[in-house]
């Protein structure tokens, strides 16, 4: 190839910063995107928690990514009754769409993809073929119903 | 050679050569994949269905699990094509009628069992009594049957293999002995 080694790595460096992301900026975004959410999830269940059917209740998680770094990002919890589901922010590098949470429960997780502004997409299911649809009541329900265990 | 052919020259090298390319396959599609999460940007169409939400770490544990699995198939094909360099030898010693004593030994067996000649009982047993393969060349052999029987049967429990094995690992051995027992091309 005719390259010296300091040759190649110096159009690795240049290459490398030419197309170099702003990772701290899409990390800002992110973390405004998943308050955005999560204040969405609360709109939602607003008439329930006003009931006392379902408790709320927001906190910060380390989250650690490539690129990226280790920074604090904000955790929802929603209890109904003994069930306990989690909002789990992880992160901003996925393949395919702009960030991603998890919504954990006692039996299954279930991704939610950010695809930027206020979008977000819930994967309902991955086999055979990709099941997804928009952040909606109706696919938060299908989406509790999947992490819960199921009642007696 | 279709599908479904007889393999007439089964050959070790054809299958490190086809386990090599199924690897470079793979490495380029984890590298599109991890350059897309670098770079921002979106992989091809089938990737990133395939592929979407998934994490850095989540890829990369994908692909390691294919890499795996890439292993055992491999091991298993290079067991397999050396069953049937046996094989063919012992065919080829019942019908030429070859007059030394492994062929003599072979062509009896057959007469008493036209079905149902077995790798470690028959073959390597008789290859053994004959002098034609023995010491470490055979024993490193024998003891990759352990590893056969695994693979062939769905790996459903734990083997008690005594060491573990690479791909390379496993073609060595079959060469060292397919070798001492004179049964390589080049």
């Amino acid at each position: 190839m005719g390259n010296s080694l300091s040759e190649f790595l110096r159009a690795r460096k240049e290459q490398s910063s030419a197309t170099t992301v702003d990772w701290n900026r899409k990390r800002d975004q992110w973390l405004e995107a998943v308050r955005g959410l999560y204040l969405r999830v609360e709109n939602m269940l607003r008439a329930d928690r006003e009931a006392g059917v379902v408790e709320v209740r927001t906190r910060e998680v380390p989250v650690t990514e490539q690129f990226v770094g280790t920074y604090d990002a904000p955790l929802l919890e929603l209890r109904v009754g003994m069930d306990e589901v989690q909002f789990l922010p992880k992160g901003v590098t996925v393949v395919g769409a702009e960030g991603r949470v998890d919504l954990r429960g006692d039996r299954n997780t279930v991704t939610l993809l950010w695809e930027g502004g206020d979008r977000w997409t819930v994967v309902l299911g991955r086999v055979p073929e990709l099941e997804a649809a928009s952040l909606s009541e109706d696919s938060l329900r299908d989406a509790l119903q999947k992490v819960m265990l199921p009642v007696l | 050679m279709e599908a479904f052919d007889a393999h007439t020259e089964p050959d070790l090298s054809s299958v490190l050569a086809w386990a090599e390319f199924q690897r470079a396959a793979l490495a380029e599609a984890q590298s599109e994949i991890l350059k897309s999460l670098r770079y921002g940007h979106t992989p091809s169409p089938w990737f990133a269905r395939a592929f979407r939400g998934q994490t850095w770490e989540e890829v990369e544990a994908h692909f390691q699990a294919q890499r795996r699995r890439l292993d055992l198939l491999t091991m298993f094909e290079l067991l397999a094509m050396t069953e049937a360099i046996l094989r063919l030898d012992l065919q080829d010693r019942v019908h030429t009628r070859r007059k030394d004593s492994l062929s003599r030994r072979f062509r009896e067996l057959h007469k008493v069992r036209p079905r149902g000649i077995r790798l470690k009982e028959h073959l390597l047993q008789l290859m053994e009594e004959e002098g034609v393969v023995t010491g470490k060349a055979l024993n490193d052999f024998r003891r990759l049957l352990r590893l056969r029987h695994w693979l062939a049967h769905g790996r459903h429990w734990n083997p008690k293999l005594g060491r573990s094995y690479t791909p390379g690992d496993v073609y060595d051995i079959s060469r060292r002995f397919l070798e001492a027992a004179g049964l390589t091309r080049s």
